[in-house]
């Protein structure tokens, strides 16, 4: 956890989500969660709750704006992330949503979590997926901090430490 | 004739048939800097070739017997020998090379340097650089007019479609589309340009003639279209939709929506078929422009994403 906060902190510049690399990059994670998937699916698709489950957020502030929906998130380690709600399917369990800006080292950055039931009885299994692109729009020479890997670095820390924390709050441990 | 040459001709023929590249789909998967070689008519992978850096753009020569791949992160075009399967020349191009295409009569290959606002020339044959031109921001799709008499390039970050006279390489028109304008297709005849729009959702058409535009919406996030064999449908890749946007050319209709493999970039028609590039799930999707069935999904390499037309269906 700590590590993922100095990786968050490592970039507090305001990123522009328009222009973006050549190369998208993606992560994929999935937990396993001992609780029914409604109760899962609950968490997640609190768009305004982010705190009651990921560790590294602070305090979740929701906007409206016409029809969108938005969520400054305010993390621990210091700085901030703002996202705007795609779409929240209860049918599917699908929350999607992307980054307007942030502190995370990735532009054009879009991302979706699903809940599906199983694989045993009462467990409910969560993938988060994300598509992104690293800061640095141009090839190389790219600065440190905003090529590839730092881009997945931050993802990866997000969501693992994310789900883990997740999958705590959702079987009440 | 002589019964010889004349078995001899059959022979050279059914050899050619053999080895014609419009019987293949080359797809650049950009996490494992390969292009696989699919047979367009089993569905299957039938090589896997070796590339640059993060291979995106593509396209294909049936008469050359050759395949041209843009690897964007190392700055390279590769030029593959459609007989052998092999790359056989890599020409280092400095900036971001994404967007690849043919001249009409295929002498002339064109990458878009994407930073650098550019397009670059080179011989297909020799490979020497024949020029450069500057068109607008961000150029990405790019199509040449069947009759050779411009080429058509989608600037991204100038939400417009530039008009390139091949004679002089000046810009005839800039016409302004959706925002970040991305694939683009053409009909066999030349008279319908299609571009698609990736922030607007949409799809601009073009009359080429009169330059006047219309528009479809479609799903989310829209980069590439292609037309189905019989020209009557167009197919419009929706990355954040998961699916492909089928359009009736006669009516500008939305028909239906078909889910593909997830975040699909690259579009293409055989003479018969629709095939699909899916980035994130390493397949090509491949469905039946009639009936509008998916009909088979094949395993190809890490995020494959077969920017361009990757399917040449003209006779070499």
């Amino acid at each position: 956890m700590k590590k993922l906060f100095a990786l968050l902190a490592m970039a507090l510049l305001p990123l522009s989500a328009a222009a973006h690399g050549p190369s998208p990059q993606k992560v994929e994670k999935s937990v396993t969660i001992k609780a029914e998937p409604a109760k899962v699916w609950a968490l997640v698709k609190d768009f305004g709750n982010m705190q009651a489950w990921h560790p590294a957020v602070a305090s979740t502030k929701l906007e409206k704006k016409g029809e969108d929906t938005f969520r400054l998130l305010t993390l621990k380690g210091g700085g901030t992330i703002y996202e705007k709600l795609r779409s929240a399917d209860d049918a599917d369990m699908k929350l999607k949503y992307e980054i307007v800006e942030g502190v995370l080292p990735v532009a054009d950055y879009n991302s979706f979590i699903t809940v599906k039931a199983g694989p045993g009885a009462g467990e409910s299994t969560v993938t988060w997926v994300g598509r992104f692109y690293r800061v640095y729009k141009l090839n190389p020479p790219i600065p440190p901090g905003q090529d590839d890997a730092s881009a997945l670095n931050a993802v990866n820390g997000v969501y693992d430490a994310g789900l883990a924390n997740l999958k705590k709050v959702a079987e009440g441990k | 004739m002589n019964p010889l040459l004349r078995l001899l001709g059959i022979i050279l023929l059914c050899a050619s048939a053999s080895a014609w590249a419009g019987g293949h789909a080359y797809i650049t998967n950009q996490g494992s800097d390969s292009v696989s070689v699919l047979d367009v008519t089993n569905h299957k992978v039938i090589a896997t070739i070796a590339v640059g850096k993060a291979p995106v753009g593509v396209a294909v020569s049936a008469r050359l017997g050759r395949v041209f791949v843009s690897n964007v992160e190392e700055q390279s075009l590769s030029v593959i020998d459609s007989n052998t399967q092999r790359v056989i020349s890599t020409i280092a191009i400095k900036g971001a090379p994404v967007g690849v295409a043919l001249s009409a009569d295929h002498s002339q290959v064109f990458v878009a340097n994407w930073f650098d606002d550019q397009i670059l020339r080179f011989d297909s044959t020799s490979l020497q650089p024949l020029g450069s031109l500057s068109v607008g921001k961000a150029p990405a799709g790019m199509i040449a007019s069947p009759d050779g008499q411009w080429l058509y390039v989608a600037n991204r970050d100038s939400n417009d479609v530039a008009v390139i006279n091949t004679k002089d390489w000046n810009i005839s028109a800039r016409v302004p589309v959706g925002a970040h304008p991305f694939g683009l297709t053409l009909r066999r005849d030349g008279k319908q340009l299609y571009s698609v729009n990736v922030y607007d959702n949409s799809l601009t058409i073009i009359d080429t003639a009169s330059l006047q535009t219309s528009s479809v919406k479609v799903g989310e996030h829209p980069y590439c279209v292609a037309l189905s064999p019989d020209q009557r449908r167009l197919f419009v890749t929706n990355t954040q939709g998961d699916d492909v946007t089928v359009i009736d050319v006669a009516s500008r209709q939305v028909l239906t929506s078909i889910d593909v493999g997830g975040y699909p970039e690259g579009i293409s028609a055989s003479d018969q078929h629709i095939f699909v590039a899916n980035w994130f799930d390493d397949t090509v999707t491949v469905i039946d422009p009639d009936t509008l069935n998916v009909i088979s999904t094949i395993s190809t390499g890490k995020q494959s994403r077969a920017f361009g037309q990757f399917i040449d269906t003209s006779l070499p």
